[in-house]
């Protein structure tokens, strides 16, 4: 070994190490300084029902939702990446989704959704349908999924939280991330072709083809007039999606279970209890915010007030009234 | 090597830790295998995410308590003193369990969705893949670093003047675990800088400094078993490490290409994570080199067989198919896929861990007073944990090639189970394969804590030694490997690295991106499996002939002095080549495991340059007497 060499070649690559720690630097500052082409997207700059994306950010890091999902691709390949998760789903079908994350919301439910954000003013498009045709990755879901249960645990995100994350996925829907994932151009019938065989290897059924829960118009079900009045209830919490969140064996899920509800005096958040009678039932399926159950959280129930007729209320309170 | 400093047993305690965290750590690991199989499993009692994060969390902690382990009991010899405060080393103990005891409270509050937000920094756990705990584990983690580099440093010699290479290398390695750590402290408001810094410590921790302390360790280890020359290792260490941070420092930026950062990181990124193979080629080479080195025989083969398999673990696992998915058309597709845990796997426990449990063997053997111990369950639970290795890697390899099909390709996504059901075989594959890994574990377990009863007595060692006798025909598997067929064998497991390189990239072939997948599958399919055997076969021919240079070694030291021929030199002329000509001639006519005397009246060093030189390593040379008025050595026939 030649030791003046070794010594004169070691002093380079010391050198070009340094050189380089300097080009890192230069590329790093330049990365993070805004441009005219080019301004990256700021959390606190991004709102959603009142709540930032900062705090948005702060909701996905507390549940760890990394490391089931990816997010930029990064996490744990569990769960579907959801950096673009609102420009496919939108806010009405996130907002239903989160607030009972084990099942999949119905087109119902994501209808009462969207009504509730137009009527806070929210610039969205007017109808289900327009929404659904505006929003695939919601349409898609609905069609398919609507209904049944997710693979997802059923977190219990507070309506704030909820929101929050929806701020976050219009912030992360915004990062430019240089097209990826890629497009894809495969041609519709080639997908659905393999999507098909896919489903069938696994033995999943699509909402849309079952018969046994539909997931589109009410009313449809109503007309079975033959039944009595507590199955019909009963068919109506399937499609409203009620079930989602209210067990009928008496376990907690998101919300309290209807198991031997009515007639039982129930303690709220503010100290007192209330008679679960009819009133009280009618009361909270119209103004779910009215009485919170003690250890449950305000907001994450929607008003179903203009969403079901009488009828269906009734129907769905003689529901709850045959779960002794 | 022997224990020199009483020092040296205080990394047993850290070893013991090491492998129940291990054990716990790889549970977790087939529990997460478990719940893909059936995601419902525990769903809301104890969720994926949190499994997940125990895995990760523990894999980084049990192989940084390898390293502790590892640096408090080479380092006394390494500068020549005890460490020093003993109490400081026992802060460090309960320290690390300290660390693991409040993880096992904090990182379950996820699932309630709690991380002690104040202000903008998560007090309890903050939810980011490989570094969920929250401040206050961030700053426990930071003292137990702060103390662990101190340790380290204070076994040095005090004038800095006087360290060489390998000082060099533990010093920055143990510097840097410390202060890449901070990096996990700056709040963040936005996704794009929490994943820059987050890449930060991950990045720089396994592709910078965890790799200075691995090129280091295996340096100096390497050089203990086989007597390789200090200042080859410090050539090997220095270019190793210049590598490393020269191909790494902007290596990181294929971090950078899709999480928001400018697409002028696609060039930088693809163009020196592309070099990080390098330095990784470069210690394979050099652990072949010193292995070649050894004249006489080593007292655990068991333990290389382990570095060995690190070493070679972090060229495939690592530098190969890192490679195949770093650069940025080819991240394009793989990016968020099984094709990167199948990456993770084999670099994280392949390189880091391997070594960390080949270290803990020699470290067991010493402090436990064993001259030579059985070998069979060690060496069991090698080939199972790299068998089981392999197959987590391959399993991960072929859902994430149906992954990128039917996810990114298709478009489908995972509510559909559409993405599920493509993978499944690949998930039942992963099941299978992590058992035979946690058996490999368990079994290396179990004979690492009760290695004392495998102890072989001397007198016993001696009937066993006599019962070697020189083979009188070499089998072509246990031949000795040549640098050219060395070469071929690295060249073979590029060429399928490279295949595999061509699977990914041919995703963005038209007749892909349509819906065709039968180019990737049928590319990518030959390239992992072939990668996979090749690596199978290239381990057991190497280690083969590993075993084969270490029996001839023993036969060849089991010859008393008076059992061999004496070749005399001192009636010929010291000059003119002749002297080597004569020994030339004598080794000629020599069996594989034969051996003769030389006695010469002079020093034989240029005797054994000119042999070096004409027949490599293929011959041993155990020198019996130094002078002054006779020399002499063993010459003997390796294969």
């Amino acid at each position: 070994m030649d030791f003046e060499k070794e010594k004169k070649a070691r002093k380079l690559a010391i050198w070009v190490i340094g050189i380089m720690t300097g080009i890192w630097i230069i590329l790093s500052v330049f990365s993070f300084t805004d441009t005219k082409e080019r301004v990256r997207p700021r959390t606190e700059n991004i709102h959603f029902n009142g709540v930032s994306a900062l705090k948005g950010k702060q909701v996905f890091q507390a549940y760890n939702c990394m490391d089931c999902h990816t997010i930029v691709g990064n996490g744990a390949y569990f769960a579907p990446d959801l950096t673009k998760i609102y420009e496919q789903a939108g806010p009405a079908w996130l907002k239903a989704y989160l607030g009972s994350p084990g099942t999949y919301p119905t087109k119902t439910i994501v209808d009462i959704q969207l009504k509730q954000l137009l009527s806070k003013g929210e610039d969205l498009p007017k109808d289900i349908d327009a929404y659904l045709e505006k929003y695939s990755g919601a349409h898609d879901r609905v069609e398919h999924r609507g209904g049944v249960d997710a693979l997802m645990p059923n977190l219990q995100f507070s309506a704030e939280e909820i929101d929050a994350l929806i701020a976050y996925f219009i912030y992360t829907g915004k990062i430019n991330t240089a097209g990826w994932p890629p497009k894809v151009i495969a041609d519709k019938s080639v997908i659905e072709d393999q999507a098909r065989k896919l489903e069938e290897a696994s033995g999943i059924i699509r909402t849309s083809s079952a018969s046994s829960a539909p997931s589109s118009g009410v009313e449809n079900n109503t007309a079975q007039t033959t039944e009595s009045p507590a199955a019909i209830g009963a068919n109506l919490a399937k499609q409203l999606a009620c079930t989602a969140c209210h067990s009928a064996d008496g376990s907690a899920v998101v919300g309290p279970s209807f198991k031997g509800l009515f007639g039982s005096s129930v303690p709220l958040t503010t100290g007192n209890s209330v008679n679960a009678d009819e009133e009280y039932l009618r009361r909270s399926i119209l103004q779910p915010n009215a009485d919170i159950v003690k250890d449950y959280q305000q907001g994450v129930m929607p008003s179903f007030e203009g969403s079901v007729s009488e009828e269906q209320v009734n129907a769905l309170i003689e529901y709850i009234k045959s779960l002794k | 090597m022997e224990i020199k400093y009483p020092t040296q047993r205080l990394a047993y305690p850290f070893f013991v830790s090491m492998l129940i965290l291990f054990i716990i750590q790889i549970s977790f690991g087939l529990l997460l295998a478990l719940m893909q199989m059936d995601p419902n499993l525990l769903k809301g009692v104890f969720n994926f995410n949190t499994a997940r994060a125990f895995h990760l969390n523990l894999a980084i902690v049990w192989i940084v308590t390898g390293f502790i382990g590892t640096i408090l009991f080479i380092g006394p010899i390494l500068g020549q003193r005890d460490v020093k405060p003993v109490w400081l080393v026992h802060v460090l103990l309960v320290a690390l369990w300290v660390v693991v005891g409040w993880s096992i409270v904090t990182l379950p509050l996820a699932q309630k969705g709690i991380a002690g937000w104040i202000g903008n920094v998560p007090w309890l756990q903050q939810g980011m893949e490989f570094l969920e705990g929250g401040r206050i584990t961030h700053i426990l983690l930071f003292i137990g670093f702060s103390i662990f580099a101190y340790l380290t440093l204070v076994m040095f010699p005090k004038k800095v003047k006087r360290w060489n290479e390998l000082h060099w290398g533990l010093a920055i390695g143990v510097v840097g675990l410390m202060s890449v750590w901070l990096f996990t402290m700056i709040p963040t408001k936005e996704l794009d800088l929490q994943e820059y810094f987050r890449w930060y410590v991950v990045h720089y921790w396994v592709e910078a400094v965890w790799e200075i302390i691995h090129i280091t360790l295996i340096g100096f280890i390497l050089a203990k078993f086989f007597g390789a020359d200090d200042k080859e290792v410090g050539f090997a260490v220095f270019w190793g490490i210049s590598l490393v941070v020269l191909s790494g420092l902007i290596g990181n930026s294929h971090h950078y290409f899709w999480i928001g950062t400018p697409t002028f990181w696609q060039f930088w990124g693809s163009l020196f994570s592309a070099l990080e193979p390098l330095p990784l080629i470069f210690c394979i080479w050099h652990v072949y080199l010193d292995e070649k080195h050894g004249v006489t025989p080593i007292k655990n083969r068991a333990a290389f067989y382990f570095i060995f398999g690190s070493a070679l673990f972090e060229s495939v696992g690592a530098g190969v198919l890192g490679f195949t998915m770093t650069m940025a058309y080819a991240n394009l597709w793989e990016h968020g896929t099984w094709l990167t845990a199948a990456h993770g796997h084999m670099a994280l426990f392949g390189a880091f861990g391997l070594l960390v449990l080949g270290a803990a063997y020699e470290a067991a053997r010493q402090i436990k007073g064993i001259n030579r111990f059985k070998e069979g369950l060690a060496k069991l639970s090698f080939w199972l944990l790299f068998i089981g290795l392999m197959g987590i890697v391959g399993s991960f390899a072929f859902g994430g090639t149906k992954q990128i099909y039917v996810y990114r390709i298709l478009g489908l996504d995972w509510w559909g189970h559409h993405i599920r059901p493509a993978m499944s075989s690949a998930r039942v594959l992963l099941g299978i394969f992590a058992s035979i890994f946690i058996l490999g574990a368990i079994v290396l377990i179990y004979d690492l804590l009760t290695l004392k009863d495998r102890e072989i007595s001397e007198s016993n060692q001696k009937l066993i030694n006599q019962k070697l006798t020189s083979p009188k025909s070499i089998n072509k598997w246990y031949k000795s490997m040549s640098q050219f067929e060395f070469g071929v064998w690295l060249g073979g497991i590029w060429l399928f690295g490279l295949i595999v390189t061509a699977g990914v990239f041919s995703f963005n072939l038209h007749s892909v991106r349509v819906g065709d997948p039968t180019i990737p599958y049928l590319i990518m399919g030959i390239g992992y499996v072939g990668l996979i055997i090749i690596t199978l076969l290239f381990a057991y021919r190497f280690l083969m002939a590993f075993e084969q240079r270490q029996d001839l070694l023993q036969v060849i030291q089991n010859f008393s002095n008076g059992q061999l021929e004496t070749l005399d030199l001192k009636q010929q002329p010291p000059k003119g080549g002749i002297r080597e000509q004569l020994i030339l001639d004598r080794f000629n006519q020599l069996g594989y495991g034969q051996a003769f005397m030389v006695v010469s009246d002079i020093e034989m060093g240029c005797q054994h340059h000119t042999l070096h030189k004409i027949l490599g390593t293929s011959f041993a040379w155990e020198v019996l007497e130094t002078g002054p008025e006779q020399w002499r050595v063993k010459v003997g026939k390796l294969n």
